[in-house]
């Protein structure tokens, strides 16, 4: 039986709005994708440094080998190597604390995704909910009248508990929206520095690849194979493996760089009211995460 | 404090995008210029015409490729430096962000208490009613 107290039109015009606002722009379970996405990024960034730390000392490492086997083609002095080794290693201790300024940007960014995250969570929502749902039986035990309103057949009492979850989650997404407008360009900033620092690290990727690389072909695993004179070191044939596993084009900073502007794209979406496909992004997240094991696995591979 | 570049340096000596640009555009420069003063070393012919020279020049010609090396890897960290140095200008940008999200998180549960509260008061309105 419809009913035709007054009460009862409020709380079916409140459903009705509260409904109405919910469905415009992106929904409050866009924002918890969003910031799950960011999460897993920020939670991979740390491991990116340190195999950018690792391949940058490697290269220096081969390149080093490669000016000793010189020093002794032109039988120079070895105080210079000496000292090199030293200025160099400072400049590394140095490049440790800046990747450490990183990883500790990239900690603030992770307390910032898990903020977000609970604040679009579905659990605020239930809780309101189950604290209506506590009221309309409190309400019913005082006045047993009000359980028998019906609207459309549903107690009155039935109705409490799902137009507060409704009424949370729209609130939920206007605090989200809210935030974004005022706080969304140091997100995107937070983002784009990170993205910024791995383009960087690419390019000394790509300096390393094209040069230290081959020096480190030569003297690791072309000088041993061709020295006729002395016996193969056990680990020869893992260290051209490890060596080969690294891809050239396909690398975890590669794959931080596609994930950081996966998240710019989608923090612009929803800054522009539109829910973004967030596949693309987890896609390149797990990818970071499978490069990273696959250099770990080749790397435990040469130590044994 | 904004967390986006501007037109001068803020009062922290974060560089502005301009300055930054003019930066990365210096090092670049310098760092080409050693990278082809590397290049020379890769050229067997000068190795070995190298090796013919007397001790000290050997030396002296060593030493400098030595700093080649050493000289790229100061020119990446003042690279590095210029992204480090903004990065930590966004952290506090950052923690304002973080506590934005905490206030409304705050206010979404005052809703579920006041929920709670009006349900206990009930409650007690009911025993009240019964006595």
């Amino acid at each position: 039986m419809e009913s035709t107290n007054p009460f009862g039109r409020f709380l079916l015009s409140v459903a009705y709005a509260v409904a109405l606002a919910a469905c415009s722009g992106p929904q409050t379970k866009d924002f918890a994708v969003f910031a799950n996405a960011g999460h897993g990024f920020v939670e991979q960034a740390p491991h990116v440094y340190d195999y950018a730390f690792v391949q940058e000392v490697n290269a220096d490492s081969a390149q080093l080998m490669a000016d000793r086997q010189l020093a002794i083609t032109l039988s120079t002095s070895v105080r210079a190597l000496e000292q090199t080794l030293i200025a160099r290693d400072d400049l590394f201790r140095q490049r440790l604390d800046q990747f450490n300024i990183m990883k500790k940007h990239a900690l603030f960014l992770r307390g910032y995704f898990i903020a977000l995250g609970t604040l679009a969570s579905d659990a605020q929502a239930a809780q309101a909910g189950q604290a209506a749902d506590n009221f309309a039986m409190q309400l019913g035990s005082l006045a047993p009248a009000i359980n028998n309103i019906t609207i459309k057949d549903t107690p009155i009492s039935g109705l409490f508990k799902p137009i507060t979850q409704l009424g949370v989650s729209v609130l939920q997404n206007k605090f989200l929206k809210e935030h974004l407008e005022q706080h969304g360009a140091t997100v995107w900033n937070a983002i784009g520095l990170q993205r910024e620092m791995f383009v960087e690290l690419r390019k000394l990727e790509r300096d390393e690849e094209s040069k230290i690389w081959r020096q480190r072909e030569k003297v690791e695993l072309a000088k041993p194979i061709a020295d006729l004179q002395t016996t193969l070191p056990p680990s020869w044939g893992q260290q051209r493996l490890a060596l080969l596993t690294i891809s050239s084009s396909e690398t975890p900073i590669t794959a931080a760089i596609e994930a950081a502007e996966g998240l710019q794209q989608n923090l612009q979406s929803l800054s522009h009211n539109q829910s973004g496909a967030i596949d693309q992004l987890e896609r390149s997240i797990m990818w970071i995460d499978a490069l990273l094991n696959a250099i770990e696995t080749s790397k435990r591979g040469v130590k044994q | 404090m904004s967390d986006t570049a501007h037109g001068n340096a803020n009062s922290d000596g974060v560089p502005s995008a301009e300055e930054i640009a003019e930066a990365k555009a210096q090092l670049e420069k310098a760092k080409q210029q050693f990278q082809q003063a590397e290049s020379l070393w890769e050229d067997d012919a000068f190795i070995k015409a190298l090796a013919q020279k007397p001790q000290a020049e050997r030396d002296a010609a060593f030493q400098r490729k030595l700093d080649i090396g050493t000289q790229l890897l100061k020119i990446e960290n003042v690279r590095l430096a210029l992204i480090t140095r903004r990065v930590q200008e966004n952290s506090q940008a950052l923690d304002s962000a973080i506590t934005d999200v905490s206030q409304a998180l705050q206010r979404l549960q005052d809703v579920t208490r006041i929920l709670n509260a009006l349900g206990s008061l009930l409650a007690i309105v009911a025993r009240i009613v019964t006595l």
